[in-house]
């Protein structure tokens, strides 16, 4: 445990979502720590729980259909399971800012980038009160607009957007999808948050535009002290931005640490396969081995570790239980029992 | 040895009569040859999902040939493509939305085989589970619906539905980009292995330079509608020669930490948004080297540089061959 309180910290977290087809057990006990200033990736393959567990920090998950059956959800020293309502929006509007997946969708089409943008900072605003002006002046309406106006054009300029001035009254069709996500990122850091969730920003791009949205958030990182907690299911992304990574499995944290000891020396059987899987310069024509096998229902999941069915080195004590998580190096954990448990971390 | 399919300045517009005129494919040539993989590569918006279609002409060209086993394709009538469209089969990208969700997987499989009236009764189930056993799905789920199978699994099913009546030339466009790498591993492996087993000759459309490399023998590279690289995988991965090329390999994310792909520079603005004017390169208002007057005013000819190596480049000059 280092000195500093980490701004994130879920523990133990296990989560449900109620379906037509019975209760799909999401979460199955989710470590997570984020420290302020951390670049985080959170890896795994779909529906391996990583937007459900971030999207729980802002509480954006929809309950129903999920519901929390146990665990803790710290988020600057405030347990953001036990918040609601007006605090839990001033929480929001103070610390937090998202960045959804899809450019396309993350936009109303109907109104323009400045309806937009406008509406989130005086809304923003509105929650925190008047404490953002000086004392016994309130400004009209009118003369707010103007400021969130202007505010919008200096954010849009920031993210690289080509003349503001004129594009903020475009319709977002007008835009294309790299720049459509430069206004979403625009909008998520219009508040100043200390922390960014980034769920997917890059997967709907081409190569060429995901770098130029990487080396933005990069900056910004820089800048204006963010922390970020990237959601992704590209290794390589979180390779070249992120300075620690979290991989996801089917509901459960199996390994994390510094981006550089994960990658260079993958401990978990599953960490191990997903890098493998990826078509690389040294792999020839049909050498490339995939994880066999798929994803389990989490309807019925397979007890113990949920890896188990499609593990090479699984045994009989894999079935049993779930594996408790140990550091094989500093801040390198690993939820397989591979590894000894003299090292147990201590939960 | 005449190629499986040969283009010749294909070319495919959209638009025009008062509407702005869009060149989606823009005078297209390249042959690819019995049994290889050829990839096609490109940004979305640079027109290799028209060029798919233009194939099995699922789309008329505006101008061009196509030509297939040396047959020109526009000269046939519809009766004669017919049989033709046998030959030619594509896997499309999304087994979410391709795949018609009311029907079974029998049905879905063995609808070519009906289409082309080639079987039916109990020759066509035959078919259908020798085709699910040939892409590893199990004959026992043929009477269940799509929904009930895994993204990878649908794929499965639409790679069957296409092989089904033993086409020559099968067209992948997109085939792994909506399934997650473990499983792209896999289909990727299954498509290597049928290809041998059934001699299939591959076009294979992704905008993923790393398939492209794991994948085929030769490639193109698409930009705007026109192809501007083109060589083997090997000279176009190792040897780039146009800057597009150059600054797309730059921008793949490498899974190695210490390659620091954010801190060169790359490529400014996107496809859609760069704005060509029509004269000169069409790269040119993105490109970090676009430097003397010819990019703007000449449109640079796709040209051969080295031994089968293609580059549309002012920069790029030809190799002198040396004299001994």
């Amino acid at each position: 445990m280092s000195a500093a309180q980490p701004l994130v910290e879920i523990r133990d977290l296990y989560a449900e979502m109620v379906t037509f087809d019975g209760v799909s057990k999401v979460l199955n006990g989710v470590n997570l720590t984020i420290h302020k200033g951390d670049l985080l990736g959170l890896v795994g393959e779909t529906g391996c729980g990583k937007s459900v567990t971030a999207m729980t920090i802002p509480r954006l998950v929809p309950q129903p259909p999920a519901r929390y059956t146990s665990g803790e959800v710290w988020f600057r020293g405030e347990n953001m399971l036990s918040k609601g309502g007006e605090e839990l929006r001033h929480i929001r509007a103070q610390h937090l800012g998202v960045v959804f997946q899809d450019p396309m969708t993350g936009l109303n089409p109907v109104f323009t980038v400045e309806q937009q943008m406008v509406d989130a900072i005086l809304n923003r605003e509105n929650h925190l009160g008047s404490a953002s002006f000086p004392r016994g002046w309130l400004p009209s309406n009118r003369e707010r607009k103007r400021q969130a106006r202007e505010r919008a054009v200096q954010l849009l300029r920031r993210v690289g957007i080509p003349e503001p001035e004129k594009r903020i009254s475009a319709y977002p069709h007008q835009f294309s999808g790299g720049m459509r996500q430069r206004v979403l990122i625009a909008m998520a850091i219009s508040g100043r948050p200390e922390l960014l969730i980034a769920d997917e920003p890059t997967t709907a791009l081409d190569v060429s535009v995901q770098a130029q949205i990487l080396r933005l958030i990069a900056e910004l990182v820089r800048e204006i002290d963010l922390t970020v907690l990237l959601i992704t299911h590209n290794i390589g992304v979180v390779a070249q931005l992120c300075n620690r990574i979290a991989v996801m499995y089917a509901g459960n944290v199996v390994e994390s640490g510094l981006t550089r000891d994960v990658l260079r020396a993958p401990k978990h059987p599953y960490t191990q396969g997903l890098l493998r899987a990826i078509p690389s310069e040294e792999i020839e024509r049909g050498e490339l081995v995939g994880v066999a096998g798929t994803v389990p229902s989490l309807l019925n999941p397979p007890p113990g570790c949920r890896f188990a069915p499609r593990c090479g080195f699984a045994m009989d004590k894999c079935r049993e239980a779930f594996p408790p998580t140990v550091s094989v190096a500093p801040e390198h954990d690993v939820a397989c029992v591979l590894y000894p448990e003299a090292v147990q971390v201590s939960p | 040895m005449t190629p499986i399919l040969e283009l010749r300045n294909l070319t495919k517009t959209f638009g025009g009569r008062g509407k702005p005129l869009v060149r989606a494919v823009d005078n297209v040539s390249f042959s690819i040859e019995t049994g290889e993989t050829f990839g096609l590569l490109g940004e979305s918006g640079s027109g290799k999902s028209t060029l798919a279609r233009l194939i099995p002409r699922l789309i008329e060209p505006t101008s061009g040939e196509i030509l297939f086993e040396g047959k020109p394709l526009q000269t046939l009538s519809g009766r004669e493509m017919r049989t033709i469209r046998e030959q030619i089969q594509i896997v499309f990208q999304n087994p979410f939305s391709s795949l018609n969700p009311r029907m079974t997987v029998r049905e879905l499989i063995g609808e070519p085989l009906v289409v082309h009236k080639r079987a039916s009764g109990a020759a066509l189930d035959e078919k259908v589970h020798e085709m699910m056993r040939l892409v590893g799905l199990n004959p026992e789920h043929t009477n269940r619906f799509p929904h009930e199978f895994s993204g990878g699994q649908r794929q499965r099913i639409g790679i069957a539905r296409a092989i089904i009546l033993q086409p020559k030339l099968l067209i992948l466009d997109e085939p792994t980009s909506a399934l997650d790498v473990s499983v792209q591993a896999q289909v990727l492996n299954l498509l290597i292995e049928l290809q041998r087993t059934l001699k299939l000759t591959y076009l294979l459309i992704t905008h993923d330079l790393s398939v492209v490399r794991y994948m085929c023998d030769d490639a193109a590279l698409m930009y705007l509608g026109t192809v501007v690289e083109q060589g083997s995988v090997h000279q176009v991965f190792t040897e780039p020669k146009h800057p597009y090329t150059q600054a797309l390999l730059r921008d793949i994310p490498s899974t190695d930490p210490d390659q620091h792909m954010l801190s060169s520079v790359s490529l400014q603005m996107d496809i859609s948004s760069a704005p060509w004017s029509g004269v000169g390169c069409r790269f040119s208002p993105r490109c970090p080297a676009a430097q003397i007057g010819e990019c703007k005013t000449v449109e640079p000819p796709l040209i051969e540089i080295t031994n089968g190596q293609l580059a549309a480049c002012h920069l790029v000059k030809p190799a002198v061959p040396v004299r001994s």
